[in-house]
């Protein structure tokens, strides 16, 4: 199978590749085997932390399914670099776990990094002049605090990486590229054009990649859609963040759109309404995620199910680039399904759902319903014991995860809120579950109304609720039959999840 | 089918002259069909035609059972009373006690039909107990 490589640059890289994950979980397909590679110098970031935790619990589900048709949950493939390497049988020693550290930036300071003191005093003067003291003084290890300068410098590095060169090694002709980064922060702003340029010269440490020069590439460019409070001690201004948008679409303007370097260019941004507090990095920076994350999550997979033949490279130079906007029906303070356009409906809506009420049924009802045929009425059981064992403490995690971001999207600024669910917080206010308050969990997608038959006019006929769920498990469980319990429980939740929805809602 | 059903209800109830009045009359045949049929129809309507998980539990299985053994017992007592009283033949507690073991009868039944077919019940299949 042909693989995207999705860089996500920064800290907005990684909450994009989160949501990525979130979508593909759901069952949204790319045909691609996905390679993420974070790029981040904030080791310790917390929205990297949680993105790679995501991601490796993806896997390890993902694994046990794989190639199960009967499944559409966790149906694409997401490798780590080091996995795709191994597995053509190269002897790279990159170990990434998806993200790449960038050497010299640990505990050293910027001017440590460019060597300053042992510049002539011209190159000092040069360097003064481009950088300021605080710049100079400026601690690598968390980031590079809005400062795209610093990060420009810094990520070039990269390129030269050992890890860029396995990257371009295992680039086979079919793969694709995608680079998600955000132009007003520092990281994300520097590193898109740079990685860029030199993924479309072909040259890795002086060594030629055909493929990798006319590689098929898209990207997205996330503007602001947040603002930071305001804190004389950091570097990071949010006043600077529509200026500094500008000038980088500027740059863009000559350097990316405007060389055919790039072959899909997607763009979105928000009006920036909500504040967050103003962390520079390290496991402080850990933002809600935000709705322009899920929304640039799908134009990965809108990248991903573009036909090749519309977007080609012809000798280094992409050929009619596509440039395409997010954008929603109206604007509302809480969007919900009926404020996205169909063509992210068709994408998400469906999927998104299903998995949502697979979700809160585990979490609400699976302990209590284990003697239903679908469970305990097939040699390979699904009973305490499988409850008690890593593939379901893996997915628990998952699906945690999943209801907590499920959360956040709500609660931020704008709020996608597409159902009707109540946050649980801890004392520092931090989404740690989701709780739902209605017995009738068919009313719990916003804006959309229950599907009746006859059946639900008259009193007692129609199964409702968890019994409908529970009834449609023990269909499905028919169907699926016989295999490994990891993937009967997989195939089951899916098909009645599936019927689920399109029983009582789309 | 008199001769056929005979042996089972007198292996239950045996009492002369109102077990000989019960062959004479070929009540034997009528009652062992209906107590098959009727005990296939209430198995049929758990595993196939309520078919649900909120009615799947051993208990809900248990009412149709007891539903099941008081149609049988009344049927037990009604239809050789019927025929005796016009023939004038005159019994007491016989109805009542060949009634119980009518009912138990059908129960059996109930529970031989139930172990054979619930396998292809979507929601029941365990029901009353597992495998």
């Amino acid at each position: 199978m042909a693989k995207l490589y999705v860089f996500g640059i920064g800290g907005t890289g990684a909450r994009v590749v989160k949501s990525l994950t979130m979508l593909l979980a759901s069952g949204i397909n790319t045909n691609f085997e996905i390679v993420p590679i974070l790029i981040d110098p904030d080791r310790a970031g917390g929205d990297l932390n949680r993105t790679v935790k995501t991601l490796r619990e993806y896997q390890l589900i993902q694994k046990e399914v794989k190639g199960f048709d009967q499944n559409h949950f966790f149906k694409n493939g997401i490798s780590t670099l080091s996995e795709i390497i191994a597995n053509s049988g190269g002897n790279s020693t990159v170990i990434d776990g998806f993200r790449f550290e960038l050497d010299g930036v640990q505990n050293d300071r910027y001017k440590d990094f460019i060597d300053f003191a042992n510049l002539d005093p011209n190159n000092k003067w040069l360097t003064s002049l481009l950088f300021s003291e605080r710049n100079l003084d400026s601690n690598l290890e968390i980031g590079f605090k809005g400062n795209p300068n610093i990060g420009s410098i810094v990520l070039n590095q990269f390129t030269k990486s050992e890890a860029f060169q396995a990257f371009a090694d295992s680039f086979e002709k079919d793969d694709r590229i995608f680079i998600v980064s955000s132009i007003f922060g520092g990281t994300g702003a520097a590193g898109f054009p740079l990685l860029l340029k030199n993924i479309r010269q072909g040259f890795v440490k002086e060594k030629f990649y055909a493929h990798l020069k006319d590689s098929v590439i898209g990207a997205i460019t996330v503007q602001p859609y947040f603002k930071v409070k305001q804190d004389d001690e950091s570097e990071i201004d949010s006043h600077g963040f529509v200026s500094k948008t500008k000038a980088a679409l500027h740059y863009y303007f000559k350097n990316v759109t405007g060389n055919s370097t790039i072959n899909a260019l997607y763009y979105i941004g928000d009006l920036a309404e909500n504040t967050y507090e103003n962390h520079q990095g390290g496991t402080d920076q850990r933002n809600d995620a935000h709705f322009i994350e899920l929304a640039s999550a799908m134009a990965i997979v809108d990248f991903a199910n573009t036909e090749g033949s519309y977007i080609q490279t012809i000798q280094g130079k992409a050929e009619n680039a596509v440039y395409k906007e997010f954008g929603i029906k109206e604007n509302a303070e809480h969007i919900t399904f009926k404020h996205l356009t169909d063509a992210s409906l068709n994408l998400m809506k469906r999927n998104i759902t299903e998995y949502f009420y697979f979700n809160i049924f585990l979490k609400e009802k699976l302990q209590d319903e284990l003697n239903n045929p679908y469970a305990s009425a097939y040699s390979n059981k699904i009973d305490r014991n499988f409850i008690d064992q890593t593939f379901y403490k893996t997915l628990a995690d998952f699906n945690k995860s999943f209801r907590i971001w499920l959360g956040e999207l709500q609660r931020n600024k704008v709020s996608f809120a597409p159902f009707n669910i109540e946050l649980e917080t801890s004392t520092n206010q931090e989404i740690t579950d989701i709780k739902i308050t209605t017995a009738s969990i068919f009313s719990l997608v916003n804006d959309v109304n229950e599907k009746k038959s006859w059946k639900d006019y008259i009193p007692g006929l129609a199964k409702n609720n968890y019994e409908l769920f529970v009834a449609n498990l023990n269909k499905a469980a028919e169907k699926v039959g016989n295999t490994t319990t990891n993937k009967r429980f997989m195939g089951v939740f899916s098909k009645a999840s599936q019927t689920v929805v399109n029983q009582k809602l789309f | 089918m008199n001769d056929l059903f005979a042996p089972l209800f007198e292996f239950f109830y045996y009492s002369v002259p109102f077990s000989d009045d019960l062959y004479a009359e070929g009540l034997y045949s009528s009652l062992g069909l209906s107590n098959f049929f009727i005990s296939l129809f209430f198995v049929v309507l758990f595993y196939y035609i309520i078919n649900r998980p909120a009615f799947s539990k051993w208990y809900h299985w248990l009412i149709i059972l007891l539903i099941n053994f008081a149609v049988a017992f009344t049927l037990g007592v009604v239809l050789p009373q019927t025929k005796f009283v016009a023939l004038g033949i005159e019994y007491h507690s016989e109805y009542y006690v060949f009634g119980l073991m009518d009912a138990l009868i059908a129960s059996v039944f109930y529970f031989l039909i139930s172990f054979m077919i619930r396998w292809w019940s979507t929601n029941a299949k365990r029901t009353p107990f597992p495998h």
